[in-house]
């Protein structure tokens, strides 16, 4: 166990993981996270992308409530559009989740690891990225 | 309108006190705000965890608790995802210090 707490993001793979039912572990390691003092992460684009009908979501919208939502501010749309050229990408969403982990020294918490590994890539930035 | 300010006498390890000094020197801003600045991002984050691991404890309540085994399992990834991130940023380049400038 690390003495300091980790930054974790979830992109949107993560959050529907943990909206749907069928599976079990990706709400006892959102706990374990929780439990251990980690910080988690989470783009309000990303939730956006994940939320459709809130009142039959209730397992996402507990899980985002042991997470921080992170605004995407006009300090981001540079840094965001630079990396969707540089990664000839076009996912906003993506993009902003490498972003914020590149700034917080952050792991990802993702369903597709390559995506998020090839932006954090063409950022320079080398940061695990896990299936959750 | 702000807000009223109250004092605090806190005791720190000489090498935090360090820290927040130069924070606010390089800044341009007074110790306190430093130390107002980091208690409150503490405070929301303790929040955020109490509000969030009762959300989860509301799941289980509803779709039954992890066995030991689940609960293990979920320990041995997070602490796995850890080691991963650590030896990650023990392996930093130069770069990431560009990258990573700048709050979220």
């Amino acid at each position: 166990m690390s003495a300091v707490p980790d930054n974790v993001v979830y992109d949107s793979g993560a959050l529907i993981s943990l909206d749907d039912g069928r599976r079990r572990s990706p709400i006892d390691r959102h706990r374990r996270l929780l439990q251990l003092s980690h910080k988690i992460l989470v783009p309000t684009v990303v939730a956006a992308q994940v939320v459709r009908r809130p009142e039959a979501q209730a397992r996402l919208m507990r899980a985002l409530r042991g997470c921080d939502l992170i605004p995407f501010t006009a300090q981001h749309h540079l840094p965001v559009g630079r990396l969707l050229a540089d990664s000839g990408t076009a996912d906003v969403g993506d993009a902003f989740v490498a972003v914020l982990a590149a700034r917080t020294r952050a792991m990802v918490i993702s369903t597709d690891p390559g995506d998020i590994s090839h932006l954090l890539n063409c950022l320079g930035v080398k940061l695990p990225v896990l299936a959750i | 309108m702000t807000e009223k300010k109250s004092v605090l006498n806190v005791t720190v390890a000489e090498s935090v006190a360090g820290a927040v000094r130069r924070e606010a020197a390089i800044r341009n801003v007074t110790i306190s705000s430093v130390v107002e600045a980091a208690l409150a991002e503490q405070l929301k984050w303790y929040q955020i965890r109490a509000d969030g691991l009762a959300a989860v404890e509301e799941e289980y309540r509803e779709a039954g608790h992890p066995t030991a085994e689940a609960e293990a399992d979920a320990a041995a990834w997070v602490e796995e995802a850890s080691r991963q991130l650590s030896d990650a940023l023990a392996d930093e380049q130069p770069r990431t210090a560009d990258v990573v400038d700048g709050a979220a």
